[in-house]
């Protein structure tokens, strides 16, 4: 049934994915004959390895900085009695409503030649101190940055789940705090790291966007970037190298699944919340609270700061050349006046909306199911799981070309509607809902729902009244953070969107194509003003939500 | 061993949840001995267990331990809980399940910072303590493999091999079944006598708490309201409460007639006649009094002409046979209820009249 | 589109066919016109036909790789003004988002299309067979070089590609005025370009090819190869411009000449080279086989080519391709012919000839 639906949905891009890279493409977009050129070329093509080195580079790298830095925070938020913690949500919300190609050209913008970090050190030290972000560490520094929202509302949910009297027996035996957290709190939230390691590093392998801002410029070639310029420039759609990479990105991703599935088959050692349970401790920190309140600062100014100060500066210009002096007396509002003036932008909201809406409401119950039943060994569970995750590795031009030949070949008028956007969204980020909820299942304690089975509930209603409304915390944040993420997708509904089905997205990629970066500056400013608008209204009804609810 | 001073922790009262809290507690626990905080939910005693524990820091008193000062309010003096030499049992028995058994048990040894304990020596103590437990052959296993009751058993063990000046056991067999209660009672208090360690103990079972201690302390709406051996507890109630929380008990109210002197009798005018009690305290005539008569304590006679104090006739409505005992539930003559417990084969049944005879040492008055 | 117009447009279809079929059933002399007919019609009645059909079609639909605010948008509701009775709809995407839209379409016989602009979209469409030829008189207008001998797209509007330079870091005795200059060793690391697009790299290199001749054309790449261009790979033209305008590249090739002309206007320190030949291309006007609303089609696609519709691309900036329409004045010293350079018009069959050894050549000369 479950297994059905999720193959409904991802089976048709998935084989779509399989036969562009094993058929060649001909000139009207059919397919011709088959081939293993695109796997040869892939792993033959002259850069392969090269771009393979680096590939696993920045991957682990920025996967490291990411889960790094957002532990950290996850710590220091959930963990400890830090003043201001509550700040770096809505910190962690910006950053996400930020889009993600803007997020990196703030930072290039400020890490570059003739960015203010460079005005500084060059002032300061002489040019030989000036850095060039279009390198390695530059890639793998805004990457991983990026990816600190993501890596921290995870821990975080994870962190806050955890039953406090695992700590406190710890304590109670002679262990101080620190010596607690290390080998017990962390030790017992491994699953849920593990999990977010897997999503980070996959998600590392098919990033392109940093790549190629970022490392093209330094010549820094990973294997997506590769493909990208040794396919693109012909005019015609090839997508035979890519699919041919994401087919072997989807087979590794099989392999780690189930490993981590392995792995987390004594999964109901790390249950935790238990019928009695009590709220984590908060460690009281004294003194230590400002310098622990000092990071916080200094992670939000890295992580979001810094970027959305640079974007208000670039909007407020009429073009860009740095951060001088004279920059200052050239402030203008009229990339503003220019964005909020009748068009596009405005018509497009509220699609935009009912699109973040839908595929979050959609996605996070969905899979809070489907990571259940994997996470309780059901029948069929580890199946649900993988399908569940396999959207991760596609492209996200491939998904939406694949939807596209999907929609216009039913029978039913989907093709070109919102419905249709929904579906193709939901399918792209049905990884992240399935990784959210299946750490937030491993925390809950069997016995609750065997209590519930035992009084004669059936599973269905087991789920539903037991399982459900202790997931809730963590399927709350997920949906926020689902939301944010669908409503800034670009390449998915591009091609699916057709006339009056605008999203603004879409709309802003016109202005991505041809503005200038100081428009493009304005509007990401007024994107991230209204994600935050939104979150705040989200948080407020589930406020009143929740408290109704105990 | 542990002294309790006026202990107070007052708790935030939040929208839906009970307000619990503890308002000036007192009490001493001595060397050895297996101290009970006896008491319905909500009641103080886990807060006052987790406040000796350290769990939770108070806004006022003390608690010293072993003549060391552990809390003192007044003197915004607090060890914290891994610095003290206390050894707990969570009612959930938070078994780490990434670790063995062997090294749940060793954990408190490994990290502690004041003894460094050589490999011979670490493995030699914490063989010892998994076999007093009884879980020495299964000191290798994963420690999710252990059944509740041996969990229960690894987490005593865990909380005994550092070998500390006190043992705190929360609620410790709420999560067993009866059969495995009343197994793993018997076996906690052998290993308590054994070892010897000074243990304080919660629980609301009030069974519970008369089969193990030596002192119970009875507690209600965070205050301690009675403190005595069990047999003190159950026989000598010193509150309405108390004597309806402990067992089962019959309640009547009425007035003083004459004063009575502490530890000898008077009679109450009340709801069911003129009644003898045994006044464990001295009191005043005109008081407004209650009584309390144990169910097993009535006597139950033929009617005879006799008019004796302290009986009264009723009939039976019901006879439930229990095995050893049989409960009747007796309509008093003047409209009251009285349950009595007595041997079942005293020939009496359902519909009968009887006679219910209190005999004033038994009838113990109360002020609530 | 939303369920409403599709099904108001299976009705209008469906209105059509029964209409056709009443007609063929009367004994009328009138006359019933195939689509290939009504969209290469030339006689006298042509506007009145159009009309007519176009009111029962009552719909057309746009896909266009206009700017939307100051381009598309304008010229629908200018559309919409003078035709009332047709709902006019657009969608404005890449050319190569918009040629894979209508591949689908097409080929799931599902076509929501009926005409479509861009620039590199005509291209791959043509080669995929997926569009028919069409007439409108207004291609008198426009000059002959730039029209397409086989009829099967028009013109719509010109794009000249130039050299930008930043004007604070390249002094302006030193700036590069032709190709060659740019093989100057000072500019070695200095110079960077947009890869990945069709008027990209592969532009650059097919027009020089076009223009020198192969050999010499070859020579000039492998020297200009030693000069380790940057490979620009995500974002648009215009963002290149920027970081031209930031600093962060002081040369730029192959960009759309006009854009640092309009930011050189708000003040920034930047300036457009041309050089001789200046690679120009043409944005592509076709309509797919099978389209629905012929009538209105055509109506559209005349109104794109008129006086009107030219005025309004020139005011959103783009280059028109009738000479009878002024070219706006922030741009107008870009257009080669007014700078005194010669144009290299590099059309559809030009592109469909050279694109693919271009990239050939870019892949093993600059990566």
């Amino acid at each position: 049934m479950l297994i059905l639906v999720l193959l409904i949905l991802i089976l048709p891009p998935t084989l779509f994915l399989i036969k562009v890279s094993i058929f060649t493409t001909k000139a009207d977009g059919s397919f011709g004959d088959f081939t293993l050129r695109y796997y040869q070329q892939l792993f033959t093509g002259r850069f392969f390895f090269s771009a393979l080195t680096n590939t696993a580079i920045y991957a682990i790298g920025s996967a490291v900085i990411a889960i790094l830095l957002g532990t950290i925070q996850a710590i220091i938020v959930e963990r400890t009695d830090t003043p201001g913690r509550g700040w770096v949500f809505l910190g962690a919300i910006i950053s996400l409503g930020i889009p993600h190609v803007l997020y990196t050209v703030a930072w290039l913008l400020i890490l570059g030649r003739s960015g203010p970090l460079n005005g500084l050190l060059l002032s300061a030290f002489g040019p030989q101190s000036v850095i060039n972000v279009y390198s390695m560490w530059g890639m793998t520094l805004i990457e991983g940055v990026g990816f600190v929202p993501l890596t921290f509302l995870l821990m975080s949910s994870v962190l806050r789940s955890t039953d406090a009297s695992f700590e406190e027996a710890a304590m109670m035996s002679g262990a101080r705090p620190i010596k607690t957290f290390w080998t017990i709190t962390l030790r017992m939230g491994l699953p849920g790291i593990m999990a977010l390691l897997l999503l980070v590093f996959i998600r590392a392998f098919e990033s392109f966007e940093v790549p190629a801002l970022v490392g093209l410029a330094g010549n820094i070639n990973v294997l997506t970037t590769n493909i990208y310029q040794s396919s693109k420039g012909t005019g015609a759609m090839d997508y035979g190298q890519s699919g041919a990479y994401s087919v072997c990105l989807l087979l590794i991703v099989v392999g780690l699944l189930y490993w981590y599935n392995r792995l987390s088959g004594h999964a109901h050692q790390y249950q935790t919340i238990t019928g009695k349970g009590y709220r984590p401790r908060v460690i009281k920190l004294g003194r230590l609270r400002y310098v622990t309140s000092a990071i916080l600062a200094l992670m939000f100014m890295l992580v979001t700061g810094l970027p959305l100060i640079m974007l208000v500066f670039t909007s407020l210009q009429p073009f860009y050349e740095g951060v001088t002096p004279e920059s200052f007396s050239r402030f203008t509002l009229d990339n503003y006046r220019i964005l909020m003036g009748p068009g596009s932008f405005r018509d497009s909201i509220s699609n935009t909306l009912i699109l973040g809406a839908s595929t979050s409401t959609f996605v996070v119950p969905f899979t809070a199911l489907c990571a259940w039943m994997a996470a309780r060994r059901k029948p069929g569970g580890w199946l649900l799981d993988q399908i569940a995750t396999a959207p991760l590795v596609m492209p996200a031009i491939v998904m939406s070309v694949a939807f596209l030949y999907v929609f216009v070949n039913l029978p039913i008028p989907l093709y070109g509607t919102l419905l249709s956007v929904i579906l193709a969204s939901s399918v792209r980020f049905m990884p992240y809902g399935m990784r959210y909820a299946y750490a937030g299942v491993l925390q809950i304690h069997k016995e609750l729902e065997e209590a519930s089975m035992s009084s004669g509930a059936k599973q269905g209603n087991t789920f539903l009244r037991i399982v459900l409304p202790l997931l809730s915390a963590s399927m709350v944040s997920s949906w926020l953070f689902i939301f944010l993420l669908a409503v800034q997708a670009v390449s998915l509904p591009l091609l699916l969107v057709g006339p009056g089905t605008e999203i603004v997205a879409v709309t802003l990629f016109d202005l991505w194509q041809n503005g200038q970066v100081t428009e493009l500056a304005s509007m990401g400013i007024t994107w991230v003003s209204l994600m935050v608008v939104v979150s705040a209204c989200f948080h407020m009804v589930t406020r009143r939500y929740q408290i109704m609810a105990s | 061993m542990l002294r309790v001073q006026n202990l107070v922790k007052k708790y935030q009262a939040q929208v839906g949840e009970p307000v619990g809290g503890v308002f000036d507690v007192s009490f001493e626990v001595k060397q050895g001995e297996l101290f009970t905080l006896l008491g319905p939910s909500g009641c103080g005693k886990t807060t006052t267990l987790r406040s000796i524990a350290g769990l939770e820091t108070p806004d006022s008193g003390q608690i010293t331990l072993a003549g060391q000062a552990i809390f003192d309010g007044a003197a915004e003096q607090m060890i914290p809980m891994y610095d003290r030499d206390i050894g707990m049992v969570f009612q959930s028995y938070a078994i780490w399940p990434h670790m063995s058994v062997f090294e749940n048990a060793a954990y408190p040894l490994r990290v502690s910072r004041k003894v460094k304990y050589s490999r011979e020596d670490l493995q030699s103590r914490v063989e010892h303590v998994l076999n007093m437990v009884g879980l020495l052959k299964y000191k290798n296993r994963s420690a999710t493999q252990l059944s509740g009751g041996q969990q229960q058993r690894l987490a005593l063990a865990r909380a005994l091999v550092r070998e500390p000046k006190l043992l705190l056991l929360d609620e410790p067999l709420s999560n067993l079944d009866a059969q495995l209660r009343e197994q793993m009672r018997a076996e906690l208090k052998r290993i308590q006598s054994e070892w010897g360690v000074t243990t304080i103990y919660v629980t609301h079972d009030q069974a519970e708490a008369m089969a193990i201690s030596d002192r119970v302390a009875v507690m209600d709406q965070g205050k301690l309201v009675q403190l005595g051996p069990p047999d003190d507890i159950y026989e000598l109630p010193r509150s309405e409460f108390v004597a309806g929380f402990i067992g089962r008990t019959n309640l009547f109210k009425g007035t003083l007639k004459t004063s009575a002197a502490a530890g000898g009798k008077s009679i109450v005018e009340s709801n069911i006649g003129s009644i003898e009690c045994h006044f464990p305290t001295q009191s005043q005539a005109g008081q407004p009094v209650s009584f309390v008569i144990r169910p097993e304590n009535v006597i139950l006679q033929t009617i005879s002409g006799v008019q004796e104090q302290n009986a009264i006739e009723g009939r039976v409505t019901s006879r439930i046979y229990l095995g050893e005992i049989a409960e009747f539930a007796i309509d008093l003559d003047g409209g009251h209820q009285l349950l009595v417990r007595a041997p079942p084969g005293n020939g009496i049944k359902a519909g009968d009249r009887i006679r219910a005879y209190l005999p004033p040492d038994k009838t113990i008055a109360i002020f609530s | 589109m939303d369920r409403n117009s599709m099904r108001s447009e299976k009705l209008s279809g469906l209105g059509l066919a029964l209409m056709m079929g009443a007609t063929m059933m009367l004994p009328l002399p009138a006359l019933s016109l195939t689509t290939e007919e009504i969209l290469n019609y030339r006689g006298p009645d042509r506007e009145q036909i159009l009309l007519e059909g176009a009111k029962k079609e009552g719909q057309v639909t746009l896909y266009c790789a206009l700017i939307v605010n100051q381009a598309l948008k304008p010229i629908s509701d200018a559309f919409a003004k003078k035709y009332p009775f047709i709902k006019i709809a657009y969608w404005r995407a890449d050319s190569e988002d918009i040629a894979a839209k209508l591949m689908a379409e097409v080929k799931a016989n599902n076509l929501q299309a009926d005409l479509v602009e861009g620039t590199g979209v005509g291209e791959m469409v043509i080669q995929a067979g997926l569009v028919q030829p069409y007439y409108t008189p207004m291609i008198e207008q426009v000059p002959q070089k730039y029209r397409d001998p086989a009829g099967i797209w028009t013109p719509t509007r010109l794009s000249y590609f130039s050299v930008a330079y930043n004007t604070k870091l390249v002094p302006p005795d030193d700036v590069p005025k032709t190709y060659e200059d740019l093989l100057d060793p000072k500019w070695k690391g200095k110079i960077s370009w947009r890869i990945g697009s069709a008027s990209g790299t592969s532009l650059f290199i097919t027009n020089l090819r076009m223009a020198w001749g192969e050999e010499k054309a070859r020579a000039y790449f492998e020297k200009l190869a030693a000069q380790k261009i940057v490979n620009f790979g995500s974002g648009s033209a215009r963002t290149l411009v920027d970081r031209v305008i930031a600093g962060e590249y002081p040369i730029a090739l192959n960009i759309f000449a006009h854009h640092p002309f309009i930011s050189k206007a708000k003040g920034a320190p930047v300036n457009s080279q041309l050089m001789e030949p200046v690679a120009t291309t043409a944005g592509t006007m076709v309509v797919p086989k099978g389209v629905k609303h012929p009538h209105a089609s055509m109506l559209l696609a005349d109104f794109i080519l008129s006086k009107e519709g030219q005025t309004i691309l020139s005011k959103a900036e783009y280059f028109p391709v009738r000479p009878d329409v002024e070219i706006n004045e922030t741009i107008k010293g870009v257009v080669p012919n007014l700078m005194g350079k010669t144009e290299n018009f590099v059309g559809s069959e030009q592109l469909n000839k050279y694109t693919a050894s271009s990239e050939e050549i870019y892949q093993n000369l600059f990566r």
